[in-house]
């Protein structure tokens, strides 16, 4: 039988230290805790199985993956017909950047996806650009659009973070 | 009746989820369900073997836990479970994790062992802690049967050789709730103490013992009864905390919940409780512990009566009732509950403590029994959640943290030791 010299409750025979305030248990005379006696509660933890999120997510990649690549095929072999499988692509890219890719993390990466997220609208919008003739929207507009629209994000998500345990992010 | 594809006359028993356990599923999260555990210390080590059969004789005499969960379009719905009994487990150190309604053979409670330990996890829309302690309670004396000692039913201890009565698997909310009245409604924001979460699916249990007479005779000298004592220890513990970490004041806030079969005469094996919210206001200036616990104590002994309860009854009833809400499809219902939950739930309260009082048992079964031990699961965002369990004069005050810091178990368990109680702690911190 041992006391916390710190807390003064009694301690379990078993314990090497007070639950309360992590005091190691020091008995000059005796060793402080008995040691064979049984701990109050047994060693394992039994984590359960998560859901698996990361195989849903690797389906869905494979199903995206295949009408993309019919696409790409077909307009490879009929190159006369422009190159409209582009199209496809990147708008099968940018879905897959959004709504896919996050689930295939262990953890949520608030920040990261944010910053992923804003990438991809870029380049996605710059393929437009590219490809079309108009001159100059893309640096006056859209950039910093999507950039502005990105800081609003990641301030909410700061914002969001520093209010404790809200749950939602 | 439910389909099961099978004829009237062969089918299954199903029940209806009672009015308390409508939300219960709705809460659900892949890492956090509402879960309780009742635990029973014997004074001989636990044979697995035997505990088994002893399950095996006690199921059946509780229908209503003999079931899993299953979803109707409208509702969520119990069902008799096709297997004979879940899994006998040795114990593990994080008790109350999640529950899935495909694992554990489809049972909505998990039985343990340890050492000299039964200990069930219950989920709350299976029942409260008074029907779980008679379901602990008959289970052990069942298990001290089976091992040679001679236990006559009775108290907590339901007879076996009875069969359920329909009393016992009624819903008490449908049959009391009548009122006409509006149960009243504390607005405001209240105080969530900070600290580190710990990972999903763990939690640190603290538990203290202490002698029910001793601390009967502390809450005597102030003239209110253990409940409001804990209660107001805790409101003080916590106020102070605020008072040293913020500028800002919020209200502090403890869900109470009270078993109504002291009001309303009900045999029921399944919920039946409703909670009271008792706050302190810091913005209408500083409190001394001796003026909180006049405050808890009078507030509760004005509001906790049949009336008022009643009220409380009828609303959630209503709810129930609703025609716009029971024409809804399940999924919706779902994501009202999720979200109403979110955003009240845990988020009207700063802790819970719930008393289920003294455990009674039958006369020949006492010398056998230790003590019982009763634990909320973890909350999600409030660390202290505190059951008390009596028996005979061992009360056993748990704790159970989601958060790494014990400063607010440590601070209940010496004011105890400075008041002049005797705390042993017991724990599964490392």
């Amino acid at each position: 039988m041992s006391y916390c010299v710190n807390c003064g409750v009694e301690l379990d025979s078993s314990a090497k230290k007070c639950a309360l305030c992590q005091t190691p248990v020091i008995n000059p005379n005796l060793p402080g805790y008995v040691q064979d006696a049984p701990p109050p509660y047994p060693e394992k933890v039994v984590l359960p199985a998560g859901v698996r999120r990361r195989f849903a997510a690797f389906i869905f990649t494979m199903v995206i993956l295949i009408p993309n690549i019919v696409c790409a095929i077909i307009n490879a072999l009929f190159p006369s017909t422009g190159i409209w499988a582009l199209y496809v692509v990147t708008s099968s890219a940018l879905f897959w950047t959004l709504f896919i890719q996050p689930f295939m993390w262990k953890k949520v990466y608030v920040y990261s996806q944010i910053g992923i997220d804003v990438f991809a609208v870029t380049a996605y919008i710059y393929v437009f650009y590219a490809v079309g003739n108009e001159k100059g929207w893309f640096y006056r507009i859209a950039l910093p659009l999507v950039l502005l629209v990105g800081l609003l994000l990641f301030i909410t998500a700061v914002w969001l973070r520093r209010k404790k345990g809200i749950g939602l992010i | 009746m439910a389909k099961t594809g099978k004829k009237a006359a062969t089918q299954r028993h199903w029940f209806k989820l009672d009015n308390a356990a409508k939300i219960f599923p709705g809460q659900n999260t892949k890492t956090w369900s509402n879960i309780f555990r009742i635990s029973t210390v014997l004074k001989y080590k636990i044979e697995p073997a035997l505990l088994e059969r002893a399950l095996e004789n006690v199921l059946p005499r509780f229908p209503c836990y003999d079931v899993r969960m299953r979803r109707g379009f409208f509702w969520y719905y119990l069902e008799k479970n096709e297997h004979k009994i879940p899994p006998v487990q040795p114990d593990i150190k994080n008790p109350c994790y999640r529950i899935h309604w495909r694992e554990n053979r489809g049972f909505l409670f998990r039985v343990y062992y340890y050492e000299n330990k039964i200990s069930v996890d219950f989920f709350h829309a299976l029942t409260d802690g008074a029907g779980a302690t008679s379901f602990v309670s008959t289970l052990a004396a069942e298990y001290l049967r089976l091992a040679g000692h001679k236990i006559t039913p009775g108290e907590k201890v339901l007879d076996l050789d009875v069969k359920a009565d329909p009393g016992e698997l009624e819903d008490s909310f449908a049959r009391y709730g009548d009122s006409k009245g509006k149960p009243r409604h504390r607005e405001g924001f209240v105080y969530h103490a900070k600290g580190t979460k710990m990972p999903s699916h763990t939690a640190n249990i603290t538990t203290g013992y202490v002698s029910s007479g001793a601390v009967l005779a502390k809450a005597r000298e102030y003239g209110v009864t253990v409940t409001e004592f804990f209660a107001a220890l805790m409101l003080d513990i916590l106020y102070r905390k605020q008072k040293r970490e913020s500028r800002k004041q919020k209200q502090v806030s403890v869900q109470i919940p009270v078993d109504l079969r002291r009001w309303f005469p009900s045999k029921t094996l399944r919920n039946f409780t409703m909670c009271y919210d008792v706050r302190i206001d810091p913005s209408l200036g500083d409190y001394t512990f001796e003026e909180i616990l006049k405050q808890v104590s009078l507030y509760l002994r004005y509001i906790n009566n049949p009336k008022e309860l009643n009220a409380m009854m009828t609303s959630n009833l209503k709810l129930e009732r609703n025609f716009l809400l029971r024409a809804m499809p399940l999924a919706i219902k779902r994501a009202g509950i999720w979200i109403s939950f979110i955003l009240t739930g845990e988020r009207r309260t700063s802790f819970l403590l719930s008393n289920v009082g003294v455990v009674k048992l039958p006369a020949d079964m006492r010398e056998h029994v230790n003590h019982f031990i009763f634990m909320p699961g973890p909350g999600r965002i409030n660390p202290a959640r505190i059951g008390i369990g009596s028996f005979q004069d061992t009360m056993a005050i748990t704790f159970a943290n989601a958060f790494e810091e014990s400063d607010l178990e440590r601070e209940l368990f010496t004011r105890l030791v400075r008041m002049g109680i005797h705390v042993k702690i017991e724990s599964n911190r490392d």
